[in-house]
């Protein structure tokens, strides 16, 4: 294995023992967990016995290696509202939390790459401007609030879309839309800056003096060679997505990890919360982890960094 | 994360120029001084009305259309589900919003620049631990690392703000570091050196006020961030509780009569809008005149 992928795997396994410690101390550092994990009419008795059956009784640093130990085989306790692992329970919303992520990564980035080739393709410098300016009209409306008028605009008033739920493909319209165009403001600026820097290489004058024309320089020749940076941009933005998508599922009713999250906090489901938590910065820390590596494979100039 | 190489940033702004000449900066420039203008009058004129009243509640005239005028007080834009008036309570809404972000981009800000200044000066093993705490950082999405915290901890308006400080401060420490790291090796800093100055003399007196502008320049694109991610978590309802207003909890309570009134949806939605656009316009004119990477800044 060579060096740089030893140190980042190395780094990204600190990272997830970073969160580990710090959710641990965290729950700490707010009381006793045993009156935060049972529920609010919880006798003195119930705490006492549950204080002794989690080794809250024991010295902190013995506790913190037993949630650790815990923690490596995926025990984080069991749902204090569902008779359930925490874990089983954050693991079961998965697919639903990735399958609107994706759909959102896949859509944003389609859309981002048309509306960049329309906008080099566009000589009118207006048109150019207005697509700019839409990009950071949409970027100053939060997820919550787009989401919202979505649902307005689609469901409440056209009753095109349905606006909760998951369900078939026209559920997903609208929470993918609503995260697909989060980041395309960033999108569009650093698409532009990836083409317009191709634009002006050697083997783009040469095209055009062959006598080739504008769309066939675009596509053949500029995006292949431009294709590099923007993946990147892209793989690290997924990352990022899942950030979005937390909010955006609660908007829509979608029943992924996010919602489960939010609806643990209001329930005081600690095992729950401290599960999907681990899971979500599992992820996000994995995506991290494969678009570094996917960048050092495509351009191996890279690892000398 | 050494391995975010990206392309050259000169290419980049440059073409950032060809596709936005300077006209249209201004027009960025001008567009969100109206915004703020109308956020300044929002905040700053209507809790001067006779009208503004955030908290008396009239069940019978709830959701009450703009312009309607139910047991003699006239709703300029409407009534909540239990009767207050929506344009009052966007207003303390408001005022809240941008008390929480201010004060929390300052705590940031003094936290950032401290930990980035003192990272690129000493080098070393200060530069690891906090590098290493500011790429931990980044590894957590900002929202769900918010929500977790404030789940445990509660959300009074002091909390709330001292943790979205807390959890900020990686954009200044990075860009603070990076200049840090060019400007110590500058004769200034040698001489003062010689002269026997100590380090934190040199890091007040040499490089603060270097990197201070481009700190407020972060901080005007960080201020957008910390506003929505405010009204986010409070959208949750992990952010500011009742009895106070807040936009975000405005939103969400009005989701559920989305059908039978989208006013209580739009008018702090539209507040929120304004408050964010015009900061992140603003912050937007200065980028391009600045020349800073905030794509460094931004990660996270």
């Amino acid at each position: 294995m060579p060096r740089f992928l030893r140190r980042r795997i190395l780094q990204s396994l600190l990272t997830i023992f970073g969160v580990l410690t710090a959710t641990f101390f965290l729950v700490r550092l707010s009381g006793d967990p045993a009156s935060l994990l049972l529920s609010m009419d919880a006798t003195n008795e119930d705490i006492a016995r549950l204080r002794t059956e989690l080794g809250l009784d024991q010295n902190l640093a013995i506790q913190y290696i037993k949630f650790l130990q815990n923690a490596a085989v995926g025990d984080f306790g069991r749902s204090l509202h569902q008779d359930q692992s925490a874990l089983e329970l954050v693991l079961e919303r998965m697919p639903a939390t990735l399958e609107l992520a994706l759909t959102a990564f896949a859509l944003g980035l389609a859309l981002a790459f048309m509306t960049c080739l329309l906008m080099q393709l566009s000589s009118n410098r207006w048109v150019k401007g207005l697509i700019m300016w839409l990009a950071f009209i949409r970027q100053a409306i939060p997820v919550f609030l787009f989401g919202l008028l979505m649902i307005l605009v689609f469901s409440v008033t056209m009753r095109w879309l349905p606006s909760l739920g998951r369900g078939g493909i026209t559920h997903l319209i609208l929470p993918a839309l609503t995260l697909a165009t989060y980041e395309i403001a960033l999108y569009l600026r650093l698409f532009n800056a990836a083409l317009g820097q191709e634009q002006r290489q050697d083997y783009v004058r040469t095209a055009y003096a062959k006598g080739q024309s504008r769309i066939r320089v675009l596509l053949g020749h500029i995006v292949p060679n431009a294709l590099l940076p923007i993946v990147t941009i892209a793989g690290i933005n997924l990352g990022a997505l899942l950030g979005g998508a937390i909010v955006t599922e609660t908007v829509f009713s979608w029943p992924g990890v996010g919602r489960l999250i939010i609806q643990a906090v209001n329930q005081r489901d600690y095992p729950v919360v401290i599960a999907g938590v681990f899971v979500i910065s599992c992820t996000f820390v994995l995506v991290n982890l494969i678009v570094d590596l996917l960048y050092t494979f495509l351009d191996p100039r890279v690892r000398l960094a | 994360m050494s391995t975010k190489a990206t392309f050259d940033p000169e290419a980049q702004s440059e073409k950032d120029r060809q596709l936005k000449p300077s006209r249209r900066w201004s027009f960025s420039l001008k567009f969100a001084a109206l915004l703020i203008i109308g956020v300044a009058i929002l905040v700053g004129v209507v809790p001067f009305m006779p009208s503004y009243d955030p908290y008396t509640q009239n069940l019978g005239a709830g959701t009450a259309l703009p312009f309607e005028t139910i047991d003699g007080h006239f709703y300029l834009l409407g009534s909540d589900v239990l009767g207050r008036d929506l344009l009052s309570r966007t207003a303390l809404a408001g005022r809240i919003s941008i008390i929480i972000g201010l004060s929390a981009v300052s705590i940031s800000l003094i936290i950032g620049v401290t930990l980035g200044l003192a990272a690129g000066y000493f080098r070393g093993w200060t530069e690891s631990v906090v590098m290493g705490i500011a790429d931990l950082q980044l590894s957590i999405p900002r929202v769900l690392l918010l929500i977790a915290v404030t789940a445990v901890l509660g959300s009074s308006i002091v909390t709330l703000t001292v943790l979205l400080g807390f959890t900020s401060w990686v954009s200044y420490g990075r860009v603070a570091r990076a200049m840090a790291l060019s400007l110590r090796e500058r004769e200034f800093v040698l001489s003062a050196i010689t002269q026997g100055a100590r380090s934190v003399w040199i890091m007040r007196k040499h490089l603060l006020p270097n990197v201070l502008s481009q700190m407020i320049i972060v901080g005007s694109f960080e201020l957008g961030q910390i506003i929505v991610l405010e009204a986010s978590l409070s959208y949750l309802g992990l952010g500011i509780q009742p009895p106070l207003p807040s936009l975000g909890r405005m939103v969400s309570d009005g989701q559920n009569y989305i059908e039978l009134n989208a006013w209580l949806i739009l008018v702090p939605g539209i507040a929120i809008f304004m408050l964010v656009a015009g900061v992140q316009f603003l912050s937007q004119s200065f980028t391009t005149e600045g020349d800073i990477d905030l794509d460094i800044a931004k990660r996270g």
